[in-house]
Formats: C-alpha cells, sequence, structure tokens
C-alpha cells in the first residue's frame, strides 16, 4: 500500500547523506610511531578497560572505571611514557538486553580489543562470568588481562572450583590473566579465622547475594567456619535486588545465632541488612568482606545504627606510606560519592599496566615496538614479574597469575567511617 | 456459556484478501527498491567503511575513498575515478527516482539496461582494483597509500553492492515475478559474505554471529507462540536458558561427555527445550491473553532462579556452567573464530525460516490461526486447540534451544543472569517491532534491535569521542551515554509503538484481520473523538 | 470456566464417552477453584504452626508482622495495578517504576521543604506531632506528584494506542518502564539513595503477644487499609467511582450513557499513582532509602498479589498483597530465602491455574 510511497524517500535520504558525508569526510593515515629516548618517544601506546559501567553494576563497575581513569590521568600528567602519548579506550561489557554485565558484550568487547593491534593491555573485566568469556579470547591474541576485581579461585588455580574448567580459560596454556586482588578463598579462610578467634562467634548465620562473588565469598566462609569449628545454622542466598531481610534475620534470631556472615557487595544490601539486624532485635556480630568496607554501608545504614559491624578488606590505604592519598587523587577528578572499594584497585591495576609498558619501551630503546604481538607478550611478561607497592598493598604474582598478597585489614565501623583495627595474615589453605 | 454461537471463521481473515494481486505488485516492486537501494548503500558503505565499521580517534585508512584522499598519483587510480563515477551516477538515477515516484515529476526507471552497464562496471573495476593492488602491491599503479591500508573488506562490500545494483536493474521483470527467491536469495549471499566484508571488524562478526544471530533465532521462535498462535510469552528466555544449559551440560566438562559432536548436542538441547515448552505449556492452556502472559513471566523467572540455586546441584549455582567445549566440524576448529558460528547460524537460521514458512502454511499453521482469532470457534470446527497450543509452544521453545547451544558454545559459559527477564523483553521486542507473525518482520526487528542494543549504544562513547576530536568539540568525549542507554532505549520503545503499533512489516494476514476487527468494533473509531 | 468446557467437549474425538471425560475436565478445576481459598488457608496456617513448632512462637508472630508489613506495601502497589488493569486490561508494567520515582518525589518533597525553613528529616523524628505534621504535609503533594506521572504516561504511552493490537501497549509499558529507570538511574545513581534518618519512628510502640510492633509496622499498615477502604468506598459512593466500574464492564455502553471515557480512565491512572506513590512514601520512611531498579520486583510481586486477590477487586488486591507477603516471608523462612522469588511467581501460577478469578474475583478476562 504505503510501502513504495515511504520507503524511497527514506532511502534516498539516506543516500544523500551520504553523498553529502563524502564531500566532507577526509581522514585518513595510521599510528605513527617514532624513536629516540623515552623522552624522545613520539609514538602512542593504547591501554583499555572493560568493566560494567551501566545499568545494575553501574556505581561499583563506574566507580573502577573511575579508578583505572584516575591512573591514566596521573600517568598523562606526570608524562611516564617520556614524550609518548598514552591513549585509553574504556569498554563497557553491560547490556540494555541483560540489564547488567553481559558475557556475550564482554566477548565482543575483548575481540574488538585484541584485533586492536593498537592495544597492548587491558584492565578488567570485573565480574567471573564475563572472565570466563573473555579470557580465551584474550589468551589466544596473547593480550595481558589484569582483573582489579574477580575472586573466582577457579580463574586461576585449576580444580579449585569444581564449576570451572580453568584449563580451558588457557587454550594456548599460557598465564596471560592476572589479578590484583585475592581470591575468594584467602578471603573466605580469613573472615571465618577472625570469626572464631577474634569474635569468639560460634553459631553463624549466613547471607549471600546469589551472585559470583558474594556466593563464592559465603561459600568458602562457611567452608572454613566449619573447619574452624563453628556451625553453620543456615545459608541463604538473597537476589541483590532484596531490601528487606527481616524474615532472615527474625529466623537468625530464632536460631540462636550469634554471627551474621554477608558475602556481598554493599550495593545489594551490607547496611541495610546490618540496620535490620536492630529492627528484629538480632544481637549477632556482624561480619563480612570487602565488599561491605564502602561508602554506601552509611548511606543505609547512618548515625550511630551503623557502628559495630566488622569486615576484612585490603590494609588501609591510607595507613600505608605508599597508599596514601588515594582519595584526594580520585577525589581531584571525579566526584567522592562515586568512589567505591574497587577503585584504587582499578587504579593499581592501571598503573601496574602502564609500569609493565614502561619498561617495555625502555627496553625497546625509547621506542614503541612496532610488532603488535611482541609488544603484548613483552607486557605480559614485564606484568608477570611486578613488584609493585600501591594503595592496595604490595603486589607480586604467582606463577598462576594471583597475587601473593594475602594481608587483610580487620575494619570495624564508627561514626559512619570504617576503621582498621588490625592486619591479618589470611592462614595458609 | 455452552450455548455460545459457533460463527464460521470469515474467509478473508485466513485467506489473502481480494487484493492480494495488487498487494503483491506493490511489495514485489518494493522488494526491488529494496536491493537497488540496499545495493547502493553497501556501494558508499564501502567508500566510508571506517566510520562505518570501527572509528577510532586515530583514523583509519581502509577504503577506496582513501585510495582518491591520499594523492594519488599512479595510472591505476583511473580505475578507482570510474567505480566513484559510476556509483554517483547510480545515484544520480536513484535520486531521478526518487523524485518521479514520491514527486510525480517525470518517468521513474529510465535507462534500466545502462544502470545494469554501470554497476557491472563498476564490479569490473571493483574486481581489477583489487587484484591489482593485491599483484603488484600498490606502488606503481596507485601511488603511496599509507601502511595500514588493507582493502579487503571495502572492496568486498563495493563489491556485493555492485553486484546487486546489477542484478536488481538488470533482471527486475524476474524479480517482481520471484520476490521470495531473490530477496532470500540475495540475503543468504549478502549474509554469507558478511564476514568478508566485515573482515576487518572481528568485533562487528562477533556482534553477527553472537547477538544477532541468536536474537534473530530467539525473536523467530517467538515468533510461533505469539505471531503464530497468538499466546504472549513474557518468559520466553526460560527455554533459552534450558536449552542454553542443557547443551552446555552435555557439551563441555562438566559431565565429560566430549564425544558427543555439537551437531547432535544442538538438536538434544532442542528437544529438551520442547519438552520443557510442552510441560510449561501445560497448565497455561485454560488461560488467556494476560494471565497466559503473567504466568510464562512466572516460569521465566522461576527458571533462572532455578538454575541460580543450583537446582540439584546440575547448574553451578551464579557461577553457571563453564568449560563448555568449542565445536569443530571436520578440520574447522571454531575455537573463538566467530566467523564459523556465523555461518553455521546463518544456514542454521536459513533453515529454520524455511521450516518456519512452511509450518504456516500447513495445516496446523491454519489451526495456529483459527486458535488466535476464535478459539472456541477453533474448537468447535475440529481443531484440536490442546495439542495446537502445545505444539506452538514446543516449536517456539526448540528454536530457542538451538540458540541457547550455540549461545554457551560462542561464549564457553553459560550463567543464570543472562536468562533473565529483560532477555525475554529484547526477544519480545523484537517480534513485536518487526511485525507480529512476519518471519521477514522478525529478521528485519532483531538487525535492528541487536544492533542498536549491542553495537550502537556499546559505542556510542566511542563515537562521539572521536567526532569531538574532529570537531574540536572536547565536551563531546565526557558525556556519559552508559547512564542514558536505558533511556534511549525506553523512547525508541515507546516511539516505536506509537509510531508503527503493528510493526515495521506487519504481517499481511495480521493486517486483514486487524482491519476487519476494527470495523467489527462499531464505536471505535468514535472513541478517540470524546 | 463454563466456557472452557465448551472447548474440552469439542476437542474430544468422536466415539469416546463424552459425558464422563466432559464431567471431570469441568469437575476438577471446579473442586479446585471451590476448595482454594481453604487450601490456601491451611497452608498459611500449616505454615505458621510448622514456624512456630520450630523457632518458637514469637519468632513465628514476629514473621507474621514482617509479612503483614512487607505486604502492606505490595498491596498499596497492587491497588493501581488492580484499577488499571480492571478499566482497559494493560498490565501497566511501568506501575512500579512510579512506584520507585515516587520515592524518590517523596525525598526530593522532603528536601525542598528544608529550603523554606522547614526540615522534615529533622521534624519527623523529633516527636509524633512533628512526624505527622510532616506527613500531612508530604502525603498529598506525593501522591499528587505521582498522580500526575500516572495520567501523563497514560496520556503520552497509552491513550492513543487504546484500540492497537492488544501487545503494542504492552510493550511501551515496557518502554515506559524502561525509561523510568534510565531517568531515575541518570539522575540519582545506580546505589541506594539515602532518604531520610533514623528516628523514634524505628522505635516499639508497643508489644502484641510478645512481638514487638514498631511505629513504622503502624504507619505501614494503617497507610495501606486506611487508603484501601478509602478507595473502596469512593469506587462503590461516588459518582466518578460508578463511571470507572461502568467503562471497566462496558466501555461502548459507558460512552453511550455519557461517560467520559478518556476523563474516566485519566482518573483511574491517578488514583492507581497516586496509591502508589503513597506506598512509595511509607516505603521511603520504612527502608530509609530507595533504588532506582525497585520497581521491577515490587510491581511483579504487586501485580501477583493483584492477581490472588482477583484482578479489578480492590480489596481482593489489598488482601492479595498481605498474602503475598506472608507467604514469601514464611515460604522464604521454610523453604530457603533464595526461593521467594521462585515461591512468589509459582503462588501465582497455581492460583491462575487452579482458580483464574483470584480469592474475590468476579470475572475472567477473556478477552485473547
Amino acid at each position: 500500500m504505503h510501502t513504495k510511497s515511504r520507503l524511497i524517500p527514506i532511502l534516498g535520504a539516506v543516500a544523500l547523506a551520504l553523498v553529502a558525508a563524502c564531500g566532507t569526510s577526509s581522514t585518513g593515515g595510521g599510528t605513527t610511531s617514532g624513536g629516540g629516548g623515552l623522552a624522545g618517544c613520539t609514538g602512542s601506546v593504547t591501554v583499555a578497560s572493560d568493566l560494567p559501567t551501566s545499568g545494575g553494576d553501574a556505581a561499583i563497575g563506574g566507580g573502577t572505571e573511575n579508578g583505572v581513569r584516575a591512573a591514566v590521568l596521573k600517568a598523562q600528567q606526570e608524562k611516564l611514557l617520556g614524550g609518548c602519548t598514552i591513549n585509553y579506550i574504556p569498554k563497557n561489557d553491560a547490556s540494555v538486553a541483560k540489564g547488567e554485565h553481559d558475557p556475550a558484550l564482554g566477548a565482543q568487547n575483548m575481540i574488538a580489543l585484541t584485533t586492536n593491534p593498537a592495544v597492548v593491555g587491558v584492565v578488567g573485566p570485573f565480574n567471573s562470568s564475563v572472565a570466563i568469556a573473555e579470557m580465551p579470547i584474550a589468551n589466544r591474541a596473547g593480550m595481558l588481562l589484569l582483573s582489579p576485581a574477580n575472586t573466582n579461585p577457579g580463574l586461576t588455580i585449576a580444580g579449585s572450583r569444581p564449576d570451572v574448567d580453568t584449563n580451558s580459560l588457557r587454550p594456548t596454556g599460557k598465564v596471560t590473566y592476572y589479578r590484583i586482588i585475592w581470591n575468594d578463598i584467602a578471603q573466605g579462610a580469613d573472615d571465618a579465622q577472625i570469626s572464631y578467634k577474634e569474635l569468639n562467634a560460634r553459631k553463624a548465620y549466613i547471607i549471600d547475594d546469589q551472585e559470583a562473588y558474594g556466593k563464592g565469598l559465603a561459600d568458602f566462609f562457611e567452608k572454613y567456619f566449619k573447619q574452624d569449628g563453628g556451625t553453620v545454622l543456615k545459608h541463604v542466598a538473597l537476589p541483590g535486588t532484596t531490601k528487606d531481610f527481616k524474615a532472615q534475620l527474625t529466623e537468625a534470631k530464632g536460631l540462636g545465632a550469634d554471627l551474621l556472615f554477608f558475602g556481598g557487595v554493599a550495593a545489594n544490601g551490607s547496611g541495610i541488612i546490618y540496620c535490620q539486624m536492630k529492627d528484629v532485635g538480632l544481637t549477632a556480630k556482624y561480619m563480612s568482606g570487602d565488599g561491605t568496607v564502602d561508602p554506601q554501608f552509611f548511606k543505609d545504614c547512618a548515625g550511630t545504627n551503623g557502628d559495630g559491624a566488622y569486615a576484612t578488606s585490603a590494609p588501609d590505604a591510607t595507613k600505608t606510606s605508599a597508599g596514601a592519598g588515594f582519595t584526594p587523587l580520585y577525589d581531584a577528578s571525579f566526584a567522592d560519592s562515586s568512589r567505591v572499594v574497587y577503585s584504587p584497585y582499578g587504579y593499581d591495576a592501571m598503573r601496574i599496566v602502564l609500569n609493565a609498558v614502561k619498561a617495555v619501551l625502555v627496553d625497546n630503546g625509547g621506542k614503541v615496538p612496532t610488532d603488535s604481538a611482541s609488544f603484548r607478550s613483552k607486557v605480559i611478561a614485564k606484568v608477570a614479574a611486578t613488584k609493585y607497592d600501591g594503595f592496595v598493598g604490595h603486589i607480586e604474582f604467582d606463577q598462576n597469575g594471583d597475587t601473593t598478597n594475602h594481608a587483610f585489614g580487620l575494619y570495624s565501623s564508627k561514626g559512619g567511617q570504617w576503621t582498621q583495627s588490625e592486619v591479618v595474615q589470611a592462614p595458609p589453605v | 456459556m455452552l450455548e455460545t454461537p459457533v460463527s464460521p471463521i470469515p474467509a478473508d481473515s485466513v485467506d489473502l484478501p481480494a487484493t492480494a494481486g495488487q498487494t503483491r505488485e506493490v511489495e514485489s516492486s518494493a522488494i526491488f527498491w529494496l536491493l537497488a537501494v540496499g545495493g547502493l548503500l553497501l556501494v558508499a558503505m564501502g567508500w566510508f567503511l571506517p566510520w562505518f565499521v570501527e572509528p577510532t580517534a586515530n583514523g583509519i585508512g581502509f577504503s577506496p575513498q582513501d585510495v582518491v584522499s591520499s594523492s594519488p598519483t599512479g595510472v591505476g587510480t583511473v580505475l578507482v575515478y570510474v567505480m566513484g563515477a559510476a556509483m554517483l551516477a547510480l545515484l544520480a538515477g536513484l535520486v531521478v527516482d526518487a523524485v518521479a515516484v514520491y514527486g510525480h515529476r517525470g518517468r521513474a526507471l529510465r535507462y534500466e539496461g545502462a544502470r545494469a552497464v554501470l554497476a557491472l562496471t563498476g564490479v569490473v573495476c571493483t574486481l581489477a582494483i583489487w587484484v591489482l593492488i593485491g599483484l603488484s602491491h600498490e606502488e606503481p599503479l596507485f601511488g603511496a597509500l599509507s601502511a595500514s591500508a588493507q582493502t579487503d573488506n571495502a572492496v568486498w562490500m563495493t563489491l556485493t553492492g555492485f553486484a546487486i545494483c546489477a542484478f536488481a536493474y538488470g533482471l527486475r521483470p524476474w524479480i517482481i515475478r520471484h520476490t521470495s527467491v531473490s530477496l532470500a536469495g540475495v540475503a543468504f549471499i549478502v549474509g554469507g559474505l558478511v564476514p568478508y566484508i566485515f573482515n576487518q571488524s572481528s568485533d562487528f562478526i562477533s556482534w553477527a554471529a553472537g547477538s544477532l544471530a541468536i536474537y534473530t533465532l530467539l525473536g523467530l521462535g517467538l515468533n510461533v507462540v505469539v505471531g503464530f498462535a497468538g499466546l504472549l510469552d513474557l518468559g520466553y528466555a526460560a527455554f533459552f536458558a534450558i536449552g542454553a544449559y542443557t547443551a552446555g551440560s552435555l557439551f563441555g566438562s562438566r559431565h565429560g561427555v566430549h564425544e558427543i559432536p555439537f551437531w547432535v548436542i544442538i538438536f538434544l538441547g532442542a528437544a529438551v527445550a520442547a519438552l520443557f515448552g510442552a510441560i510449561l505449556g501445560a497448565p497455561t492452556l485454560r488461560l488467556r491473553g494476560d494471565y497466559l502472559a503473567i504466568v510464562t513471566l512466572g516460569f521465566g523467572e522461576i527458571i533462572p532462579d532455578a538454575a541460580n540455586n543450583n537446582l540439584f546441584s546440575q547448574t553451578g549455582g551464579p557461577n553457571g556452567i563453564s568449560g563448555i567445549d568449542r565445536p569443530g566440524f571436520g578440520h574447522f576448529d571454531f575455537g573463538t573464530d566467530y566467523r564459523y558460528y556465523f555461518w553455521a547460524l546463518l544456514i542454521l537460521i536459513s533453515l529454520v525460516i524455511i521450516c518456519m514458512r512452511n509450518l504456516e502454511r500447513s495445516r496446523l499453521g491454519r489451526a495456529w490461526v483459527a486458535i488466535r482469532e476464535d478459539e472456541v470457534a477453533a474448537s468447535a470446527t475440529g481443531i484440536n486447540t490442546v495439542s495446537g497450543k502445545l505444539l506452538a509452544f514446543a516449536i517456539g521453545a526448540s528454536v530457542s534451544g538451538f540458540a541457547g547451544a550455540f549461545y554457551g558454545a560462542e561464549l564457553g559459559i553459560v550463567t543464570p543472569e543472562d536468562f533473565r527477564f529483560a532477555v525475554s523483553v529484547t526477544a519480545l521486542t523484537i517480534v513485536v517491532l518487526g511485525g507480529i507473525g512476519n518471519i521477514t518482520g522478525v529478521a528485519v526487528g532483531a538487525m535492528i534491535v541487536t544492533f542498536l542494543i549491542f553495537w550502537v549504544l556499546p559505542h556510542m562513547t566511542e563515537w562521539s569521542t572521536t567526532v569531538g576530536h574532529t570537531t574540536g568539540i572536547t565536551q563531546l568525549s565526557t558525556v556519559p551515554y552508559e547512564q542514558y542507554s536505558f533511556v534511549v532505549y525506553g523512547v525508541m520503545l515507546i516511539l516505536i509503538m506509537l509510531l508503527r503499533p503493528a510493526g515495521l512489516l506487519p504481517s499481511r494476514a495480521r493486517k486483514v484481520e486487524l482491519q476487519t476487527g476494527m470495523e467489527s468494533e462499531s464505536l471505535a473509531a468514535v472513541r478517540g473523538t470524546v | 470456566m463454563a466456557q472452557k468446557t465448551t472447548d474440552a467437549a469439542a476437542v474430544l474425538p468422536p466415539g469416546r464417552q463424552p459425558r464422563l471425560d466432559a464431567l471431570r475436565l469441568r469437575l476438577l478445576p471446579q473442586l479446585t477453584a471451590r476448595a482454594f481459598p481453604i487450601i490456601l488457608v491451611t497452608a498459611l496456617v500449616g505454615m505458621f504452626l510448622r514456624i512456630a513448632t520450630t523457632s518458637g512462637g514469637e519468632i513465628a508472630g514476629e514473621q507474621l508482622k514482617n509479612g503483614l508489613q512487607i505486604g502492606a506495601i505490595y498491596a498499596l502497589i497492587a491497588l493501581g495495578y488492580t484499577m488499571v488493569y480492571g478499566i482497559i486490561e494493560l498490565i501497566n508494567f511501568a506501575h512500579g517504576d512510579v512506584f520507585t520515582l515516587s520515592a524518590f518525589y517523596a525525598i526530593l518533597f522532603g528536601q525542598l521543604f528544608g529550603f523554606f525553613g522547614l526540615n522534615v528529616t529533622t521534624l519527623a523524628p523529633s516527636s509524633a506531632g512533628g512526624l505527622i505534621a510532616c506527613l500531612l504535609l508530604l502525603f498529598p503533594i506525593t501522591m499528587l506528584a505521582a498522580g500526575i506521572t500516572g495520567v501523563l504516561i497514560e496520556r503520552v504511552a497509552y491513550r492513543r494506542l487504546r484500540q492497537s493490537p492488544r501487545l503494542a501497549p504492552l510493550i511501551t509499558a515496557v518502554g515506559v518502564s524502561f525509561l523510568l529507570e534510565g531517568v531515575m538511574f541518570a539522575k540519582f545513581g545506580a546505589a541506594n539513595y539515602p532518604a531520610r534518618k533514623d528516628g523514634w519512628v524505628h522505635g516499639t510502640a508497643f508489644t502484641a503477644g510478645g512481638v514487638p510492633v514498631r511505629w513504622n509496622d503502624v504507619l505501614v499498615l494503617s497507610t495501606a487499609l486506611g487508603l484501601m477502604f478509602a478507595l473502596q468506598a469512593f469506587v462503590r459512593g461516588s459518582r466518578l467511582g460508578k463511571a470507572m466500574r461502568a467503562t471497566a464492564q462496558d466501555r461502548d455502553a459507558a460512552l453511550l450513557s455519557g461517560i467520559n471515557i478518556n476523563r474516566t480512565i485519566a482518573a483511574t491512572f491517578f488514583i492507581g499513582s497516586a496509591l502508589a506513590g503513597a506506598g512509595a512514601l511509607v516505603y521511603s520512611i520504612y527502608y530509609n532509602s530507595v533504588q532506582w531498579n525497585l520497581g521491577f520486583r515490587y510491581g511483579i510481586i504487586a501485580f501477583t498479589a493483584a492477581v490472588l486477590g482477583g484482578i479489578g477487586n480492590i480489596v481482593g488486591a489489598g488482601l492479595g498483597g498481605f498474602l503475598i507477603g506472608v507467604i514469601s516471608v514464611f515460604g522464604s523462612q521454610l523453604l530457603g530465602g533464595e526461593w521467594e522469588n521462585s515461591i512468589v511467581f509459582a503462588m501465582l501460577i497455581i492460583v491462575l491455574t487452579f482458580r483464574p478469578v483470584g480469592l474475590l474475583g468476579m470475572r475472567v478476562p477473556d478477552r485473547a
């Protein structure tokens, strides 16, 4: 009926627009590369990140990406690579179709980054499911993946999780994936030991947020808490959108729990749970992981109600000489409210990549290597040999790509702040 | 209600209207225009490929356009100019046609034969440039090209575009007589060439093999349930999940069954999904309309919940199932090379479409129309509504089972998060946007929706940064597009539905039904005025 | 359902004994439908007793209170669903997001009063009088804003599609839902947005049978019950209410008898959204925070509540809300919290399969 008369003008207009574009567009040329010392370095180096920065993960992923950006900005300001410029490609692996991180989009992003010969290293991903989709692609392309946030032990240690086939993630057999955060085994064991020995808890009620991080942490906590001699009354998993935990907390009260362990991130209810514990009159101690050490906790549980909770995280950056000043650095470029617990991890991860790039450039006589594949493998070699003191502590990698730093800070909440009371070494597991 | 008068199904709600021939004529010429314009668009895209596929701050020089703009000196450049002239001439012809048809001035489609020759010239020139560059490494013939100039994908695009134009102008009467064949043939061939056309951008291929192909399958399957049988399903992702989990756990390290080939597994996945389609469909048999929608939505939430809660310790909880093997075919190890997945899925989708078209016209397809229009009347005329509905659920689910199997194989992991409500909504959007009940419409809808969601929205930041660099408006680089992706998607859904409530390409039979439906409600037209 | 038997009889192959099969097909659903309320109540009492025997009566009582409290919020949202569905048979997917948006309205208005020297955040927790004064200010203005939002959505996204295929308005509803979520996300960020400070409102009001009941429990429950009965009276008694019922029953006949359909439908959206606004206000007081993507889950659960009660039925929606609240709380203690959503949806499927009219419903919508 109207198909004909409508179709033609529309398509005609498109064609005309293309003709119009013909007259104006004239970009050309590729990446040029120059030589000289590092001060006289003239090329450019491209690094990237892949984090979920929209949808349900926007707060935590966006804050992490800001940390990565802060590292790039800092390196650009202090001319880390001398005359060479640093290009940064931020990728977002959260899709509208999923409303959150999306392994399919992650894989698509990773293919785009690996096939772009300019990119030498990627910071990310954030979620373990995305990591599993991206790792084989990056591994085949010999591209460095440095995660600031994946804690699933299966990503690096074969056989540690029955549901992850670690070797299939490394089709070339080489380690190209590293992470600067500990894995769930270390933190679960650490939290269990602190709960049992220092908080004298014997009967734990465990809640997790049904996400890979929260569930993984809660599972290992359960395992090691039982090993230490404690009793796990119940382990429930509630979706991250849950806002009302009173039913579970009332049950915990009925069961006589003396410890409530939450495996999850603050955005999924750390603070809400703690405040609702008071509402239902559950007097148990509260213990959680690094996802809880987050200003969001005090937004959800403000004032004196938020006092007295415990959580472990990386040793307090502001109390180590190397780590002081992340907050002002971050706040110089981004709103403080967007800072999350993973922001310094994002910063340090990108800084490690850039340091490795710098080392490669220096080795190469101050020039940007022209061969992309060898550049990438050299960057990986430099990252593997990293000895770096960052905001999150000292970082070296073992042969699996895990950080060797298993020190945790034990934090307690008081007056709207998380304060570190001591540094605990995770028990050997 | 036992004595509900049983009215016979009006003949014209099933058969095509009396003006079918006329409609066919108009639509077929539309297909001709589609080919002509589409072909030219491909040519143009070949020229501006870097802008379209992967614009970066650096700018890339891959296309014939760059041959011209990088100060050509060689003799071979003549070929490029001839090619450009052919393109511009064809374009001018199209503009004249548009004025003729739309503005009623002059005559459309004059010098058809000459245009076909022009397009063929374009084909020859493109081929010649390609061969010459390949043989003599550009220098003597074309002058200095930038080091990274690789003409492959631009050439493929231009070549295909010119070929389509030649086909369209040269064989117009034949195309009008054989509309479906010509459209399907061209679509299949161009589809098969996509990995070459987008050779430079493997993430575009991964988009095509991942998001596009998977969601096309989902749309086609959901179209059986929603479009053919008229059963509104808001939890379609559940069957996708079942297919993916079945295939994922059989084809990989989870159960250690590495012996069964992937090509058997996909049918197992489809079969299990179909079985669940029938099982989950059974309690909904008595329900209609929105109630059915809500029950399916419930199933759609329960299935990923069950997967997340590691049901029977089979689903791996939030970590899902990983370690899924990568398929292979003979000597081809698919690995993470998305081209193979794309070709395999293209063949699968083509087969599914052929099946769907036959199904639509089969006895079962007519039964679905009857059930959709008036269930009581349908059962009164002897149609088995129970089996009809269950088959619709099962067949619809089986297609998503294929999709699930491929999804798991491509990514190596399936997790519960991949099958939430938003996925069902996206599949439904594809069907409704394309035109409920229209297979071509669904395919088009899948292209539009997945292109927007998985290509445009994720690239907004980069594109904007590029434009910001080129124009000097640096503020463009800092627009937080991620924040607005939901807004854009929502506004798009609303606008499309307001402007074209029956979809972009409404199903012909549906259109008739809708119109007759309107007439029977005599007051319908008055309502808007009060 | 009588209609259903026609189908059943018609699909029988010739030669078989139609009477027996028809009888079975007719009787079984009817029996289950009749017995459904009894089964439901029995199940609830059973769950209560099970919790009471394992965890003690006080815990069981407390869980009952928890269920009623969360159910009150579901009920307030469900009222809007049931009204809109009752009148134009549209599942207003955006309703849950109108609820969330209204919670943000409530917070913003609270802050706005602060500009005029009337600090709600300190006034409300200071004393009972202060809280009542606050609520008297905030309730009307939040409900008004929410209602206007609802009317706008109807005007822009639904009215033009009233004559369109059934799916079109459903898709726009999903579109509006995405749009609202996107706007809230862009404006207020992804994290929980803090509402107001804790105060005495979280203190204990009285203790009933060993179960401490706090002031905010009282507030939530009384708001839900009060508004539900006020709405029921309004729809029963007022002229506009009659117009609504007439439009719901037969739009064409209502039009013939001189009812302004557009205005009636707009009024329905206004009232439904205003009630969600009231729910949002008490939600923001109770939970201290709001998040942009709250609406989907609460909306779906509230819709389940409306269906359970019998869609189109106002008291039914309220009853359904309370029941769903209690069922989800009891169920998550007995089966584990990870199944909470599944329990709600399973409930929905069971209701629709065995008693599609809901507990207090009057009719089965049969427009496909």
